[in-house]
Order: structure tokens, then sequence, then C-alpha cells
């Protein structure tokens, strides 16, 4: 185990390396510089020489990146253009909060509502809350998250007012996002555990506890959920890498101040430093959830043991 | 295998002939070796079998008609509407739906109708387009991979391995801000990391039918390596590819209507579902209707290929779970 740990480990190193040169690849052939360029042009060659100086922009590029990327392992990723004088990390770290805030809201509440739905829907298999929750796991898995949060904002915050939308003040903002990124949390969860129990509750053991007498209530508690939710921490994973890249549009929806937004604002914005952190950020956490996932996996299902994490040997 | 057993059968033990029936009037029955080797049933294609289970999943068929229908629409809807897409009319515009205008005008007196169309067409052809691309790359990675095998094998699964930690709309967007925008751009930059998936089925499924008896009979019969690969190995194998791509161009539609939406997608007055979705999204307050018609056609879309492809895979792949 520590030797497969070991081994992603050393290929996240490299992915995210890799990742690192392509970040300043693309960034260094971008059209559009990080200056104005009416206003840059307006000033003397001295002070255009002292501008890109500044920024270590006139120095050839393999210098540029080997202080890139030494830089980055001291932790340090340059100043941000746009947000003048701060340092990148220090606006990804003030924008953390609100989206861990979201995030953990939307996954409580999706897999709440998802668990209990599966459960129900695996209890009363082919009966009505069975029936709805397929249709709302095959929606939620399905519709776009930006759509569901834009319809989201239109109904419930703009049309019947309920909820504040498009700015950040108190906790009620937070509420439609969390509600918006929680669809597809909740979609997969319901889901995965519905064919879990259903699984499970067509063991014989099952059989046997029913044929003795076992109360419904507590067959399903002490015999059933007991081994169809172990399971669900396999796809926690999944819906970490889901929350990530649905932050991206749905931060700048309700205008949460969230690494979501700035990702997108920094885009439109050519602030280069701080889209080359974040996506080392955004790398680092999708390549953790995925390692964690695969290790989930093996923990959970002792048959499956790495084997099948290796990548479909 | 299949015997025409009842006029050629012959018994291990020869049966005593009854008395009143004298054994001369029975002779042995001649046995033609190619006739134990007779099927009597057509023979069906793996494809054909699937074809028939998925005749019997009724949400899935409806959902096959539903996305017919669409694209028929989305193909011919834009040339017989009397607008176009692009044509600006300011005496006419953001009316609500009406008869003139289906589903209203935009800011610009564009006729929605047509625009959604239009849209749906090109995002479609996105979906579809990138899901190609994936499945020519994958399925050449893949295949190549799992029959050479060693250490091109090992090699290749090595860049599989560090390809997948790339998490794939942040490089998606990265590539759109280098490259102009365009419809040819998308498919490509959302190419560069979507056949992964593909490539990894198909090596997995090639080496799973690599070690199974009816291969290694067939190499034992004396199989020539293109006989094999087009015979067993690529027939077996276009199930996964199917089932892979059905949830391939959901998955392009979605992403490009992602990039759209926020901003470095295709580029006004170009059309697609993401383009119109952010349109819609920005003159919320004053046409609502300019959001609601592009999101219910881009969630019909993804909802029916995503109960068509749960559907294909049950008829395709019995054997896979859930």
């Amino acid at each position: 185990m520590a030797k497969y740990i070991g081994k992603r480990v050393f290929y996240m190193i490299i992915t995210l390396f890799l990742i690192a040169v392509l970040t300043f690849v693309l960034m260094k052939i971008l059209p559009g510089s990080p200056f104005d360029t009416e206003r840059f042009e307006k000033l003397t060659p001295q002070q255009q020489q002292e501008a890109l100086a500044k920024y270590d922009l006139d120095k050839p590029i393999y210098v540029q990146f080997f202080k890139y990327i030494t830089d980055m392992l001291k932790g340090d990723f340059g100043t941000s253009f746009y947000y003048t004088k701060m340092p990148v990390t220090r606006v990804i770290f003030s924008r953390i909060g609100p989206s861990m805030l979201v995030g953990a809201q939307a996954i409580l509440i999706g897999l709440a509502i998802g668990l209990s739905l599966g459960i129900i829907a695996a209890c009363r298999h082919n009966g009505f809350v069975d029936n709805l929750t397929m249709i709302i796991a095959v929606l939620g898995i399905s519709v776009p998250n930006f759509v569901a949060a834009a319809l989201l904002q239109y109904y419930i915050g703009l049309k019947l007012g309920w909820l504040p939308v498009g700015f950040w003040e108190s906790w009620a903002c937070s509420v439609l996002p969390s509600l918006a990124l929680c669809v597809q949390p909740l979609a997969t969860s319901a889901r995965f555990i519905r064919a879990e129990t259903l699984d499970v509750l067509q063991q014989d053991y099952i059989v046997t506890a029913r044929s003795k007498g076992m109360t419904q209530a507590r067959l399903l508690l002490k015999h059933t959920l007991r081994n169809s939710i172990i399971p669900v921490i396999t796809i926690i994973g999944t819906m970490v890498v889901n929350l990530l890249t649905g932050s991206l549009a749905i931060e700048s929806i309700f205008s949460i101040p969230g690494i979501g937004g700035l990702f997108t604002d920094s885009v439109k914005n050519n602030d280069y430093n701080v889209i080359m952190g974040l996506t080392i950020l955004y790398s680092f956490m999708y390549m953790l959830a995925i390692l964690i996932t695969d290790i989930a996996y093996s923990l959970v299902d002792p048959r499956i043991r790495i084997a099948a994490g290796k990548g479909g040997d | 295998m299949m015997f025409k057993c009842k006029e050629k059968f012959v018994p291990a033990k020869p049966v005593e002939a009854p008395a009143d029936l004298p054994a001369d009037l029975f002779e042995a029955a001649e046995q033609n070796s190619s006739d134990l080797e007779y099927i009597a049933r057509k023979h069906h294609s793996a494809l054909y079998d699937g074809w028939i289970r998925l005749r019997k999943n009724k949400a899935a068929v409806i959902c096959a008609v539903i996305l017919i229908v669409i694209t028929l629409f989305a193909i011919f809807a834009p040339i017989l509407s009397q607008y176009t897409y692009f044509d600006t009319n300011y005496k006419a515009k953001l009316k609500p739906p009406s008869i003139e205008h289906p589903f209203g005008t935009d800011q610009f007196g564009r006729d929605q109708w047509t625009r959604i169309w239009y849209g749906t067409r090109i995002s479609l052809l996105i979906g579809l387009v990138a899901a190609l691309l994936n499945l020519f790359i994958g399925v050449i990675y893949g295949a190549v991979s799992a029959m050479i095998g060693g250490r091109v094998d090992a090699i290749m699964q090595r860049i599989i391995e560090i390809l997948v930690g790339v998490p794939h709309l942040i490089i998606v967007i990265l590539f759109m801000m280098i490259l102009p925008p365009g419809v040819g751009t998308i498919v490509i930059a959302m190419s560069i990391t979507g056949w992964v998936n593909m490539a990894r089925l198909v090596r997995a499924q090639i080496l799973k039918l690599k070690n199974q008896e009816f291969v290694m009979a067939a190499k034992l019969l004396g199989t020539s390596g293109w006989k094999m690969i087009m015979k067993h190995l690529v027939p077996n194998t276009v199930s996964v590819i199917v089932i892979q791509i059905m949830f391939a161009i959901p998955s392009a539609i979605f992403t490009e209507a992602f990039l759209s939406f926020i901003g470095v997608g295709l580029a006004a007055p170009k059309a697609s579902l993401g383009v119109l979705i952010n349109d819609g999204y920005k003159m919320l307050r004053a046409a609502p209707y300019m959001l609601i018609y592009p999101a219910l056609a881009i969630i019909l879309i993804m909802v029916c290929f995503s109960i068509l492809g749960d559907g294909l895979r049950d008829a395709l792949d019995p054997r896979m779970k859930h």
C-alpha cells in the first residue's frame, strides 16, 4: 500500500510539473499583455523597461521559467497583475473561505438528501419514491450546473425573492449557490446508494434475517445500511472534482468572492500569475481527490486491491 | 454449435429393433461432418443483438426518437425560417414569444427560434465531432498500446497516468485563451485530454479479449494478425466504444456550453446553446424567455443522451452493472 501511494504521489508530482510547464508556455504565447496596451505605449522607453523589469518580463524565457519554478517550490507564485501588488498566494487564500463554505454545504445537503432518497427508493423498489428518485438522479446528472444555477437565481432569487442573489454579505447569500452546487452530489449519491442497497437486499443473509422475523427497521439499520453505506466514500472524490469545476461558473453567477469566480475573472483580465497559481491549485486538489478515491476503493473492497487503481491493468 | 439432430441422431448404443420391425428395414444414417456445424438460426452481430435488447427499453427508444427529431429541427429549422441567426432588426427587439417569433427575439431583434435551432445545430455538431475525434485518437492509442504490449505499452500507460491527473476543464479553458475562438478550436481544445478515457477502455477491453479462449483458439487455428483484429477484437470492442461515445457527446456539449457561458467559447453573432444561455442570463431581468428556452433545449438534449446512454449500456453490455 505504501509503495502504491508512493508511486501515485510520484506521478502526481510529474503531472503537476508538466502542468506548470504548460501553463507557463501558454501564458507566454498568449495574445495580450498584463499591461494596458494604450497606456503602456505612452510611457517612455525607460519607464517601459522599468515596468517590465519589475515583473521580470525583460529576462530571457528560460530564466523566467526557472525563477517561476523555484519560486513556486517556495510557495511564491508572484504578484497579481490585476489586484496590484497583492501576492498571488494572498489573493487566492483570501478567496478560499467562501468557496469552502459553499462547497461543504453543497456536499452535506447533497449527501443528506441523496442518501435518504436513495435508501427509501431501494426499500420501496419500483414504488413512487423510487421513480421520483430516478427522475431526480437523471435530471441532476444531466442538467448542467450553471443552467440550474441561472434558473434557481431567476425563479427563487428574482421572481419569488426568497433569497438574496448577486452579492455576498450574510449566510443567506450562500444558500442558493449551495443548492445549485448540491444537485450533482445529490443525484450521484442517490443513484449510487440505491444500487448498492438493492444489491445488499438480495443477499442471502438478508433473506435469512427476514425469515427469522426481524423487523424491517432493524434489518435496514443493522444489516443493510452497514454494508451499503461504506462504499459511498468511493464517490466522494468524484463529487469533489465536480464541485471544483462546478464552482467556476456558479461562483461567477452568484458573485461569490471564491476561487472559482477568481479563476473566471482572471481569465477575462489576463491575470497570468493568478491563473497559473489557480491552475496548479486546482490540479493539485483534483489529483488529490482522485488519489483518495482510488485508495478508498481498495480499502472498501479488498477484491479490487490496487490492481484496478493502476489504470485498467 | 448446433446439431441438426432429428434425422441424423445416432444413439450411442444400438437399440434392439422390436420383433415386428425387422432390422433390415433400418439403415444407418450417413453422418456428414459439415452438417454437425450447421447453424440453424441466422447469425446476429453483437450490435444487432444489442438493438433487439434496446428496443425493449421504452424510455431509451423515446429518447432516441426525441434526439432524432431535435437533430432534424436543428438541420432544417434555420433553413426554413424566414429569419437568419445573425440578422438584427431593431424595430423588433426583445419581443416576447408570439406566433411570428415562437421563442421571442433578443436585444438586437434576432429571431430566437432560428437562433436556438442554429445553436442546437452547432452544439450537436461540436459534441459529435469532439466525440469522433476522441474515438479516433483513443481507439488507436488504446489498441496500439494493448496489441504491442511490453515496453511500448508501459511507456504509453505512464503517459496516460500523467494525463489523467490533468483537470480537463481547466486545461481546455487555458487553451481557449490562446486559440482564436471558433468551432474547430473548441473541438481541438477538448480533444487534448478528452481521448484518455476512450484509450483506457479500449486497451482494457482488448487486453481482456486477448486472454480469452476464443482468441487463443483462433490463434491456434492460425488466424492471421489482421483477421484477428477485424474479426475477433474489433467486433467485441465496438460495444464499449459505442457506449463511451454516447457519454462523450453530452459531455462535449456540456463543455462547449460551459466555455461559451464563461466567455471563452464561441463569439457573437455565432450561436451555440452555451452562447444563447449566456446571452439569456445577461438579459434575465428584462427577457427571462431568452434564458428559459435555450436552457430547456440543453436540458432536453442532455437528459435524452443520458437515458439513451444508460439504455445502450444495458443493451450492449448486459454483464456490466448499473
